[in-house]
């Protein structure tokens, strides 16, 4: 952990910071909220933090152009309730608290439940001001919705951990928010008709926002009976919604759920917490669902697992206890691990080579992916090991 | 490269591909020093035609091993000058057109890079699926090509450009390496590297195959057609109709030299030739709740000033009105022999204002300018039909777009929103980004090129990669070898 920590107050600032980085051959932390500092892969060395939630301006907001330009350190919260005030949105809304960064969830590229019908952060990214590991500020993209102009900069930093770049500024795309947005439950066994009624909604006309499989701890936390249930967010004008309901309810069990459901569920898992995700190609998800209904407890902890189908992304997370140690924490996610693991086998399309030659031969990304490191932090002092 | 050299490299890569798959002779390789952009020519030294993704994979290192250049090409159907190879070997990818595999019940497919675009819509509609990023060019263009320039179309406003599209790719790096990008079964740590191939134009490496997601055919489509007396009130109407929490599958404007141009070709649609402009506004997707949008969407429209609002439910209306949106361009082709077809985006709110720039520079240089555009994202094509002929008609065409390009940059926006950079924009690139961030993505290129063999001297300027190696180097090599 950092002796000292670095407070920047403008992309200025952070470049300086950079700069005498690389000079010094110091290590930098980077970071925001301090709502999710490792994700299980600290950051090796003797660091310093550099500290970049003052950076939460906003640069330049036309709602008429559905885009808005904004600091780093702005959180999701402020973010929400800036674009909220003309009926837009910008629908990152990521797992974990409101209170995250901008800066952050585009840099760890944190999806959320509406990410499949509302888009991915990569998706969501028009343009970012970031400084590089040589201390140099980049501008990257741009401000208007389509944009091919040079190398995107912008996807290949979203996601990449603060580790080529510290993202300073963001200029996003905004959508504006659904006239009626709303949410039901219904709850579902392990069973063929349930996973049938699962199946319909994924890929029936409803095209659900969100559809979530939540395990009974999770059902419970959101004022649902505690037995697993799926979760279906429709939004659209009132007449979509209202044939989206009449769908729902005639399989029966719905219960409607306030908005408020969603922002929950993103924030529940606890701050300490072993946490576990895997994917799946979507229409595997029955797959899964059996390792999450029967989710309860691990080493006598409440486990909370939640199931996007629309993505096929399941998520266990297990509370912490204090006290805990890192060794603790893999003993606690252990059984869940090797579970996820042999469910998730391998891809359903083949993309054997032509013929028995061997040139088709597939490697690791590893090569490339530290050619790309070196390019942008040469001396290696952004985050480093975070993506090890 | 020396005649001796090349010879030793043709007869290297006919080995691998059959002697009737590499082209040389002048006469041959004349059908690949162009694309569909008239005014930029090159000369391949010859050019490869492999059949397989594995003998894809043995050209690229064959050509890795000698360290020669090379260009990729789909069909060759590009509007920037990006597919020309000047001296270098051009890889023709139009035989690797399998569809290996298509995943309905994961909405996606597999498949190899010279599938022609519309080709795989057509193949999947009877799954009730389609592809839905759907350049002009979708009935010749090539799902490699579209990767390579991260491609659009009309229907992007709401499904997404071809990045939305790609989940994954097998990529081989011009060092021969193979690597998946991406990942078609959800999440993936690391850096996005997939992202960073999508729209690299042929620098980083040539797709081996694709991963594209495939989305449902709507259930019910409504196409609307509004004419407008001026072109500001039709630019106000996009912005209006957006704002509104409206977002169409398509909203595309046409001015009135577009309009005329189609309405005197076999491709007439019958729209009002007196209009200033015209938006032709497509909803489509769940039949509930369709009519609502169509409902508000044309009281906008009039509210913005609309003459008339033509509503089109059947597929025959709805084709008539879309024949002269998709064949604009060849109407152009009946003004004149050459037509500089441009690529911009600004921000919706600029439209009107950037459009009447456009139009006085127009009538500065002497030049009709058409404007056939996907208004719904800002994204302008303002079209000047000249004759290529004439020195001096041509340079003043040169010069006015370079004035176009300057004032959409004014005004917030960029030099290409789905054609990329290519030859045609490279000079724009200064203009458009600082030194630091050029210099940037030289070095991105460079982790995925070191020798920058890939598509040499496109997309970013020389000048601005302080560490460039490039072509010049590659020649200064092969004389050390001849010698």
């Amino acid at each position: 952990m950092s002796a000292t920590a670095l407070c920047a107050t403008s992309t200025a600032d952070v470049a300086e910071a950079v700069a005498d980085a690389v000079r010094r051959t110091a290590p930098l932390r980077i970071v925001g909220a301090r709502t999710w500092l490792d994700a299980g892969r600290p950051v090796r060395g003797d660091v310093t933090e550099l500290d970049v939630s003052a950076l939460r301006g906003v640069a330049a907001y036309t709602p008429g152009d559905l885009t808005c330009t904004v600091g780093a350190g702005m959180t999701l919260a402020e973010l929400d309730a800036m674009t909220g005030e003309h009926g837009q949105w910008c629908p990152l809304l990521a797992w974990g608290s409101d209170a995250g960064t901008v800066g952050a969830t585009l840099a760890t590229a944190t999806a959320g439940p509406c990410a499949a019908a509302l888009g991915l952060p990569r998706d969501l990214a028009l343009g970012l001001e970031l400084v590089d590991g040589r201390g140099s500020v980049l501008r990257a993209g741009g401000v208007v919705v389509k944009n091919v102009a040079g190398f995107d900069l912008v996807r290949l930093n979203v996601g990449a951990w603060g580790s080529l770049g510290v993202i300073t500024a963001a200029s996003l795309r905004l959508r504006a928010r659904p006239s009626v947005d709303v949410t039901f439950a219904f709850p579902v066994t392990d069973d063929d008709a349930s996973r049938a009624r699962v199946e319909a909604t994924r890929i029936g006309t409803l095209a659900p926002l969100a559809l979530e499989l939540v395990n009974a701890t999770v059902a419970a936390a959101l004022g649902l009976d505690a037995v697993p249930h799926a979760l279906v967010r429709v939004g659209g004008n009132a007449t979509f919604v209202r044939a989206c309901e009449s769908m729902l309810r005639a399989g029966g069990g719905v219960r409607a759920l306030d908005a408020t459901a969603w922002t929950t569920l993103r924030a529940l898992e606890p701050a300490r917490a072993s946490t576990w995700r895997e994917s799946v190609a979507p229409s595997r998800w029955p797959s899964l669902t059996t390792a999450i209904l029967r989710a309860g407890t691990d080493d006598g902890r409440a486990v909370q697992a939640h199931l996007g189908v629309l993505r096929g992304v399941l998520r266990v997370s297990t509370a912490l206890r204090d006290g805990d140690d890192a060794a603790a924490a893999l003993r606690v996610g252990a059984a869940w691990r090797s579970t996820l693991r042999a469910i998730r086998e391998r891809p359903a399309l083949d993309k054997a080579g032509d013929d028995a030659t061997g040139a088709f031969r597939v490697n690791t990304t590893d090569a490339l992916e530290r050619r790309v490191r070196a390019a942008f932090d040469p001396a290696g002092v952004l985050n480093p090991g975070i993506l090890a | 490269m020396t005649g001796a050299a090349t010879g030793t490299l043709s007869r290297d890569l006919a080995a691998i591909v059959g002697e009737r798959h590499v082209i040389t002779g002048a006469s041959r390789l004349l059908a690949y020093a162009s694309d569909g952009l008239p005014g930029h020519h090159a000369m391949a030294r010859l050019a490869v035609l492999p059949g397989t993704r594995d003998e894809l994979v043995a050209v690229v290192r064959t050509l890795a091993r000698s360290r020669t250049p090379f260009v990729p090409r789909g069909a060759g159907t590009g509007l920037s000058g990006g597919a020309l190879a000047d001296d270098a070997v051009l890889i023709g990818l139009n035989r690797l057109k399998r569809i290996i595999q298509v995943d309905a019940a994961n909405r996606r497919a597999l498949v190899e890079p010279g599938v022609v675009n519309a080709v795989l819509s057509r193949v999947v509609a009877p799954l009730g699926l389609q592809y839905a990023p759907d350049p002009s060019s979708q009935a010749a263009c090539t799902l490699g090509g579209n990767a390579a320039e991260n491609a659009g179309g009309p229907h992007c406003l709401k499904y997404g450009v071809t990045l939305n599209h790609v989940l994954e790719a097998t990529v081989v790096l011009p060092d021969g390496d193979v690597v998946i990008l991406g990942e078609a079964d959800g999440e993936r740590d690391g850096l996005d590297l997939l992202g960073a191939f999508i729209g690299s134009e042929g620098c980083f490496g040539i797709a081996l195959d694709l991963t594209v997601r495939l989305v449902p055919l709507p259930e019910r489509v409504i196409t609307q057609l509004a004419d407008f007396g001026t072109v500001g009130a039709a630019a106000r109407a996009t912005s209006a109709i957006i704002s509104a929490g409206i977002l169409p599958a398509a909203l595309e404007m046409m001015d009135q030299p577009t309009i005329r141009a189609v309405e005197a070709s076999i491709y007439a649609a019958g729209y009002p030739v007196d209009a200033a402009a015209v938006l032709l506004v497509e909803h489509d997707g769940a039949a509930a709740g369709l009519d609502d949008d169509a409902r508000d969407t044309e009281a906008i429209l009039r509210a913005a000033g609309a003459r008339n609002v033509l509503t089109a439910t059947d597929a025959a209306e709805r084709s008539r009105l879309w024949q002269g949106r998709k064949k604009a361009f060849g109407a152009m082709g009946r003004v004149a022999s050459h037509l500089m077809v441009q690529d911009a985006v600004v921000p919706r709110t600029r439209l009107a204002e950037v459009l009447e720039q456009i139009n006085a520079i127009g009538v500065a240089h002497g030049l009709t300018v058409c404007n056939v555009f996907h208004a719904g994202d800002g994204n302008l094509h303002p079209n000047i039909p000249y004759d290529g002929h004439d020195a001096a008609v041509a340079a003043r065409v040169e010069e006015a777009c370079t004035q176009i390009m300057a004032c959409c940059i004014a005004a917030g926006g960029t030099i290409t929103g789905e054609h990329g950079v290519g030859l045609d924009k490279i000079g724009y690139m200064d203009a458009l980004f600082g030194a630091p961030t050029l210099d940037a993505m030289c070095r991105l290129r460079g982790a995925f090129d070191p020798d920058r063999r890939a598509n040499p001297g496109k997309v970013i300027p020389v000048h601005s990669c302080r560490e460039w190696t490039g072509a010049l180097a590659w020649r200064a090599v092969t004389r050390e070898g001849a010698a």
